[in-house]
């Protein structure tokens, strides 16, 4: 591992913005962002795999479009796992589990982990993964929090709470994950942010 | 309801109610894009509408008439991706041919960034109708994409003029302004 990425140091989510798509859609409970997370995560780590494999066999333009058609089969394999054994989650993610596919943080992980060894792909995915669960879980425990008074599901917060109903929208979604990238930069320094992606 | 009707209640329902970057938050790709000047973000945003409605259509065609038949649905996403993919390409290629201010917009990736949530999106959410439906999604749903990145671009030709603090530079202050236009859109509910 070169500590080009990491869990907490140079987060993808809240400092490199990768894979913000599913990010604001389905954190509205911790549960669903933990589900997302670990789901993205276990598909990025496959394809990781197989490009830290066969990458520097690829050029440039070829990774991308063999990083999309694993990162797709994997996708289809997240949906498989969650339809079989997790079907109430599979439910409240909805379409956003076959958008793994088009995750930027698979496509972007996956093209870089290409040419770059074995090794450094695989620890490379795992420390990436890791942290986008664990970022997609905070915003998700935060967002339920604060819509809903509730953390997985039990209540934490006096009855007397009056849910912030726009947390849990689209809209809220937004602004959390903003001022949670704000918070992040100004605790851990700036770093390079904002690099392109879906 | 003449068919007509239909299509035009379809439109608003795609561009305003279900837009597909500020409701649907299916387009975040929309929100990180460094669009520059608002034409850009007009070339590019058309750009991802025509991407998404060939692509719509040609996956319905994919799924109903290929893979049902021969029974390989679970192969759905891996077909998906490659015919995004290569109608970007396509695209990309013959808008570069008819002009060139549109292929300098567009850059050298400009393919590889059209598969986004968006494009894969609106195939998925076209496929519950027959193919006219489908391509309408992604043609209709596209133009509600391009209209969320021009409002973006907009709202960030504005920021470079404001005193943003250091840490909320860049995507968090973009996050949290798209926030506010997710807010404002919310008023079209109930059109």
């Amino acid at each position: 591992m070169d500590g080009k990425h990491g869990i907490l140091g140079n987060n993808p989510l809240l400092r490199l913005g990768l894979g913000i798509c599913p990010a604001v859609a389905v954190t509205t409970t911790a549960l669903n962002g933990l589900g997302m997370g670990v789901a993205t995560a276990g598909a990025l780590l496959l394809t990781s795999f197989v490009m830290g494999l066969i990458g520097g066999a690829l050029n440039e333009k070829a990774r991308f479009a063999v990083t999309l058609i694993l990162s797709a089969a994997f996708a289809s394999v997240a949906q498989m796992v969650l339809r079989g054994w997790f079907p109430a989650l599979n439910d409240s993610l909805g379409v956003f589990v076959p958008l793994i596919a088009v995750s930027s943080l698979i496509l972007c992980g996956g093209s870089e982990a290409a040419g770059r060894g074995f090794g450094a792909a695989i620890a490379d995915g795992l420390v990436m993964g890791i942290g986008y669960a664990v970022a997609m879980t905070l915003l998700g425990a935060v967002r339920e929090l604060l819509g809903r008074g509730t953390a997985f599901g039990a209540a934490v917060l006096p009855a007397a709470y009056e849910p912030l109903l726009l947390a849990a929208l689209p809209a809220g979604g937004l602004m959390l994950l903003g001022i949670a990238m704000g918070l992040y930069n100004a605790v851990f320094g700036r770093g390079r942010n904002g690099k392109e992606g879906a | 309801m003449s068919n007509l009707t239909r299509a035009l209640l379809f439109l608003v329902s795609c561009v305003f109610t279900q837009n597909f970057v500020f409701v649907r938050l299916m387009g975040g790709s929309a929100l990180l894009k460094k669009a520059g000047s608002v034409a850009t973000a007009a070339i590019v945003g058309g750009y991802t509408a025509l991407v998404m409605a060939v692509s719509a259509a040609l996956n319905w065609i994919v799924y109903k008439k290929a893979l049902v038949p021969l029974g390989a649905k679970s192969l759905y996403l891996v077909a998906f991706a490659a015919v995004a993919l290569l109608s970007a390409w396509l695209i990309a290629l013959a808008l570069k041919r008819v002009s060139p201010r549109v292929g300098k917009a567009l850059g050298e990736n400009g393919a590889a960034l059209a598969v986004n949530c968006a494009v894969l999106g609106a195939s998925l959410i076209g496929m519950g109708g027959g193919i006219v439906r489908a391509a309408l999604t992604g043609l209709f749903g596209g133009l509600g994409y391009l209209l969320a990145l021009v409002l973006l671009a907009g709202v960030q030709e504005r920021l470079e003029f404001s005193r943003v603090p250091e840490s909320m530079k860049g995507l968090p202050i973009s996050l949290v302004s798209a926030g506010l236009i997710a807010l404002a859109f919310m008023g079209f509910i109930g059109l």
